[in-house]
């Protein structure tokens, strides 16, 4: 049976269906970039005040280092899952560099059944990681208030 | 490196070379050059020297404006500072961040020699004396 329509509507219909799924999938992503950045704004200021309280009671533990480490590796390793959820909020180098940091956090945390280890400079370097992933992620915080 | 990742890895190694006491930390009067001209507060300066540079921390007192309400408030921060031979602030950490607060405690904590004072209270054997 011929159709009622052209065939030049039926080539336009199919050209503009392409294009709706194009803008489709465009929007779908759009909605799941705005939902990351509503969640990481609403997510990451508690993340760093939860990391910011973990880096200092691991600075009172150096402080009198070994004495507490069993102590000092709790805190370490709420910090290596604390970085672990704030990963999905990053983009790019800094989610790259911070990545590193939680699985060097999260492998020391395993690593305290050797007692020789972390020595005081391998604590210490840990405490700086923690300091620096804190700088990162307010700058981050920052950052996203102008988006 | 980002320059405020550079100012953060320089308040850590001050607190680790202060918690391994391989700097010291000395209270002194607060400069007049730091307080000259203002009604501001510094409760507690310390002062060091490392690699012939002099380092000023102290927690600084001093009023906001709230303008919402219209009034004055008295507020604080801590402020790590590179001094010159006169006392005048070269350079000041512009941001309050944790390893600040940290690497104030912990010289805070030196310079009161609280841990000592603290075991020499709590000698039983020295009780008799």
């Amino acid at each position: 049976m011929a159709s009622f329509f052209p065939q030049w509507t039926q080539d336009l219909n199919t050209g503009l269906s392409f294009v709706g799924f194009l803008i489709t999938a465009y929007t779908l992503y759009e909605v799941k970039r705005i939902k990351a950045s509503f969640l990481a704004r609403a997510r990451l200021p508690d993340i760093i005040k939860e990391l910011s309280k973990n880096g200092s009671s691991l600075n009172t533990i150096l402080g009198t280092w070994p004495s507490q480490r069993n102590e000092a590796r709790s805190h370490i390793k709420v910090s290596a899952t604390l970085l672990k959820s704030a990963l999905p909020m990053l983009t790019g180098t800094d989610k790259k560099e911070l990545s590193k940091i939680q699985e060097k956090l999260a492998s020391a945390s395993k690593g305290f059944s050797d007692p020789s280890y972390p020595n005081t400079n391998e604590a210490w370097d840990i405490y700086s990681d923690i300091q620096s992933c804190i700088t990162t992620l307010t700058q981050v915080s920052k950052n996203m208030k102008w988006e | 490196m980002h320059p405020e990742e550079k100012v953060t890895a320089l308040i850590v190694k001050l607190n680790k070379l202060s918690s391994l006491g391989q700097i010291k930390w000395e209270v002194r009067d607060a400069p007049r050059a730091i307080l000259r001209g203002t009604d501001d507060y510094i409760p507690l300066f310390m002062s060091t020297s490392y690699k012939g540079q002099r380092f000023g921390l102290f927690e600084h007192r001093y009023q906001a404006y709230d303008g919402e309400h219209e009034r004055f408030y008295w507020t604080n921060r801590i402020i790590l500072a590179i001094l010159d031979w006169e006392d005048r602030a070269l350079w000041e950490t512009n941001s309050q961040t944790p390893a600040l607060f940290d690497l104030f405690e912990t010289a805070r904590k030196k310079v009161s020699n609280i841990d000592g004072l603290l075991d020499e209270l709590l000698d039983e054997e020295g009780d008799e004396a």
